[in-house]
């Protein structure tokens, strides 16, 4: 669920999403579910010559097991961020008493996000 | 488009999506339920494109499409790849229902565009593009079969499936 929390925090930013069959299709994320299937607006493919049919159809529902990569704006990322919330997980107790700052802070997002 | 058109069509979408929004944000459901009763795009995992009406859909991304048609891009004459279209052939295939697992993408095709991209294209019969096209897709069956033996003789491992020709 971490990645299905990032993402929602990615909504209304542009990404690139590159396909398995190394298609790339640049938009708009409008939303994304438990199975990472990826809704785009406003899309633009890079290799439109490939695939001119795409020109007529402006937001696709990409389905998450076709997907490789999603290329970000790196701003957009908190990598501390994701990499501490990455080691929580049903293992992991955090320290309950006299946290550090920087903990409760990590802790008011990992809240925000719903993790 | 023409501008009243294209408003209708956002008006819509976001009205129903709007009203699933609300209860079901980030599901499936929320992320196509804009697109129903609307033409669609669909591309299949074996490399399918299919235009029809989206008339169901369920929380796996299994279709329901209604008078949809077939439609195959080769290349120029001659040529063995699949990278600048200049033929198509499509043909009718009545309803559809596909099973969530096999699609790659779809959306809602703008349907005052959609042909613009087809004037540049010569029309090919159907059966002599499906023929070329198997064709070609058999090569490359071939060709990834040898790949998958060599990379497995180093010790790695070639990310290809048969039934994955999109």
């Amino acid at each position: 669920m971490l990645f299905f929390s990032f993402f929602k925090t990615l909504v209304d930013q542009e990404v690139t999403v590159e396909l398995k069959n190394d298609m790339e299709i640049k938009g708009v994320l409008k939303s994304v579910d438990q199975y990472l299937n990826l809704k785009l607006d406003n899309i633009s493919c890079t290799n439109d010559v490939k695939y001119p049919h795409l020109n007529s159809v402006k937001n696709l529902f990409i389905r998450g097991s076709t997907v490789r990569y999603i290329h970000l704006n790196p701003n957009s990322v908190d990598c501390t961020l994701l990499q501490d919330a990455s080691r929580r997980g049903p293992w992991f107790k955090p320290p309950s008493k006299g946290c550090p700052l920087a903990h409760t802070k990590l802790q008011c997002i990992i809240d925000r996000l719903n993790i | 488009m023409s501008a009243p058109n294209s408003r209708s069509i956002s008006d819509g979408s976001s009205n129903a999506e709007d009203l699933y929004l609300e209860a079901y944000a980030f599901t499936t459901a929320a992320a196509l339920v804009g697109s129903v009763d609307r033409k669609i795009f669909l591309l299949l995992r074996d490399g399918r494109n299919l235009f029809g009406v989206l008339r169901t859909f369920d929380q796996f991304a299994n279709l329901v499409l209604q008078d949809t048609t077939e439609r195959i891009y080769l290349d120029a004459e001659g040529s063995k790849s699949l990278e600048k279209p200049a033929r198509f052939g499509e043909t009718y295939r009545g309803v559809f229902m596909v099973r969530g697992e096999n699609v790659v993408m779809m959306g809602a095709v703008d349907i005052d565009h959609e042909d613009e991209h087809l004037e540049v294209l010569q029309n090919i019969p159907f059966e002599a593009a499906e023929a070329e096209l198997k064709a070609i897709q058999r090569e490359r069956v071939q060709a990834e079969k040898q790949k998958t033996k060599s990379l497995l003789s180093r010790g790695l491992i070639n990310d290809f499936t048969k039934s994955d020709l999109y």
